[in-house]
């Protein structure tokens, strides 16, 4: 797709008549009309307050939202947080509402937003979702402030949250992508992002907008992509994130292949990368670290040690294609164990998901079978860890989190042979 | 009269042997073919079966829907290996065509016009067996996968149940283009779709009154706001 196909006409003409910018933010929507107001509204006032003497665009950039999202953005004043504000914008904010085009997804919406921020010459722009409740002007500084003043490419979200919550995050796309890539991002899969224009124009040359990426997983792709471009990388410290409940009919089995079948095709495209790495490293925080007060959230434990259970005793003949001999009888032992004893311990998680990664690359099971067959097994980690996080502060979940990424970086080299041979991880 | 007497006894004999001598040398030629037949048969079975090893055809073994059907068909076999099987059967057909062929140019015509023009069908036919094969596993597979994350009971009697109606309704297709039994196989078909569906509603309105109930119980429960997570898992 050429340049000016990616953008509308209209969006083409806003562009030219805005001519350069200094700062582009992103929000990309799909039916949010009960949050994005407040996000604009967040972002206009971030960035009259904290780049006053910027040039900055807002794009909304929408995939056909049939409840008046763009309108909304449109009819959004973004010159009202001025009142708030102890310093008044010397440029104003402006705002482009746009529908983009090619494949439906997060990711088409991102490239739009990319190839606007290109078009400016923008020297710094953030996306974040539509769906957002607790963002404030402030994610917006801490987003933009590492690429403007301190010349950083990309800027990761750190959010606090609740122990049980984002446990995809800490058991699989963390430890993963800090023990194969190196860096310790903590949310590589945030959804909110700082970069640098140039990072945002390297994104948008890329030739994967035509694959899954446009549809969904562009978070993992953006990080990965970063990370395997040297680019300079830092987190920067939001606070809690709050946004929409997502779809009760949306199944985690769904997600699941979403976010490691993007996890997993990143990481068979960029073996040369993540082969030469060893150990891992930490990335430069922003951002000033408080306590926040966390909605509580209801676990089924019981449930998902059944789901465990049913799925090791039912998959049995998949799994057997899929896991070592012993991780494999690891997993059955721990099915007809007692509850009070259920545990799944860091060690089998982690060979786990190095064989489902592997049983990936090798195709030992169609991609889609395969990786919703992890859903029980993830269940089964899951379980176990809300029993043993019962107790924990929030310092000792970060500090079990870092034991289980330790311990998928010590098997590495094992992951590493086990994956260049075809085998399972011993 | 001792003449023709000896001469009646030795008659039956002197036809035998010409007939012998006529025949003798058909069947030397018989069995050169056959044996001829066989020899290049075994010969181009290894011939292939080293060909294709050694231009690394055993690979597509790793494929996953590959390893995936020899693993199902239990043939243990490599891809090279079964080749040179398949080439090896060809081969032994052929000769034994050309066998029957220096035997009776007849009978050889009639055999091969019966087979040329049944083989359309009979392929038709295996395809739509191994089509069916393929289809069922996949269809089970799915609906396998779905059941237990999806927290059902008897995910592998669902699933069962999947393999046995599309794999029954392929076989129903495969006969029917086969010439056999038409009627049967529809009827077939009809049966057993309409018993799984009597059996089903039998299950959960009798003998299975219990599960249905906790089953249908777990539904709503689960429906129920109360009792769903409300873990973000990304």
């Amino acid at each position: 797709m050429s340049e000016t196909a990616i953008l509308s006409d209209e969006a083409l003409r806003l562009v030219r008549d805005i001519g350069q910018a200094d700062i582009v933010v992103g929000i990309p929507s799909f039916n949010n009309g009960g949050t994005i107001a407040h996000v604009a509204r967040a972002a206009a006032a971030g960035l009259v307050k904290y780049f006053p003497d910027r040039v900055a665009v807002l794009v909304n950039s929408d995939g056909g939202s049939s409840d008046g999202t763009p309108e909304l953005v449109a009819a959004t004043d973004v010159g009202a947080a001025r009142t708030l504000l102890l310093r008044h914008a010397t440029r104003p904010v402006h705002k482009l509402v746009t529908a983009y085009q090619g494949i439906p997804g997060k990711g088409s919406a991102f490239r739009t937003i990319f190839e606007i921020a290109r078009h400016l010459n923008a020297r710094a722009c953030a996306v974040v979702d539509a769906d957002l409740r607790s963002v404030t002007p402030e994610w917006f500084e801490l987003l933009l402030g590492p690429v403007l003043q301190e010349d950083f490419d990309f800027v990761a979200p750190l959010y606090s949250r609740h122990k049980y919550d984002g446990t995809i995050t800490n058991a699989i796309v963390y430890p993963l992508v800090r023990a194969l890539y190196g860096r310790r991002i903590r949310q590589p899969i945030g959804g909110d992002f700082g970069m640098s224009g140039r990072l945002a124009a390297h994104y948008a040359d890329q030739d994967a907008w035509e694959t899954d990426v446009a549809k969904f997983g562009i978070d993992i792709w953006m990080t990965t992509t970063a990370l395997v471009g040297d680019f300079r990388v830092c987190q920067a410290y939001l606070g809690a994130k709050i946004h929409d409940a997502k779809d009760p009919g949306a199944h985690l089995a769904d997600m699941l292949v979403q976010v490691t079948g993007a996890l997993f095709r990143q990481i068979e495209a960029q073996e040369p990368f993540w082969s030469k790495i060893e150990g891992s490293e930490p990335v430069p925080d922003f951002g000033f670290r408080y306590e926040v007060g966390l909605e509580p959230v209801n676990v089924n434990v019981e449930r998902m040690r059944t789901t465990f259970r049913n799925g090791v005793r039912e998959f049995a003949e998949l799994y057997a294609q899929v896991l070592g001999p012993e991780t494999l009888a690891a997993c059955e032992r721990l099915a007809a164990g007692p509850d009070e004893a259920f545990a799944l311990p860091a060690d089998l998680w982690v060979r786990i998901v190095y064989d489902f990664v592997i049983a990936y690359h090798h195709r030992r099971l169609l991609p889609d079978h395969l990786l919703r067959t992890l859903t029980p097994l993830y269940l089964g980690r899951t379980a176990s860890w809300v029993n043993e996080a019962a107790g924990y502060s929030a310092a000792d979940v970060e500090n079990a989190i870092d034991q289980l990424c330790r311990a998928f970086e010590e098997r590495k080299p094992a992951f590493l042979h086990a994956w260049r041979e075809g085998r399972t991880v011993p | 009269m001792m003449d023709e007497r000896t001469g009646s006894m030795f008659d039956p004999l002197q036809r035998f042997l010409e007939r012998l001598a006529t025949i003798m040398p058909v069947l030397f030629a018989v069995g050169v073919v056959l044996i001829a037949g066989l020899l290049i048969a075994w010969l181009m079975e290894t011939l292939v079966r080293l060909l294709l090893r050694s231009l690394g055809f055993d690979r597509i073994r790793e494929q996953a829907p590959v390893a995936e059907a020899l693993r199902r068909t239990s043939l243990r076999a490599t891809p090279s290996v079964l080749a040179g099987h398949v080439m090896r059967w060809v081969i032994v057909v052929v000769t034994l065509l050309a066998a029957l062929s220096i035997l009776s140019a007849e009978a050889t015509d009639a055999v091969l016009a019966g087979l040329i023009h049944y083989l359309p069908r009979l392929a038709a036919g295996l395809i739509l067996i191994v089509l069916g094969f393929a289809a069922s596993s996949f269809a089970a597979r799915s609906v396998l996968i779905w059941a237990v994350n999806s927290e059902l009971h008897g995910a592998r009697w669902l699933a069962l149940g999947v393999r046995v109606v599309v794999g029954v309704f392929f076989l129903a297709l495969a006969l029917e283009n086969l010439g056999f039994g038409r009627e049967v196989a529809l009827v077939v078909l009809a049966i057993l779709l309409g018993g799984a569906v009597f059996a089903a509603a039998l299950a959960f309105g009798l003998a299975g009154k219990d599960l249905a109930h906790e089953s249908l119980e777990r539904m709503l429960r689960s429906a129920r706001d109360e009792d769903r997570d409300t873990l973000s898992h990304l």
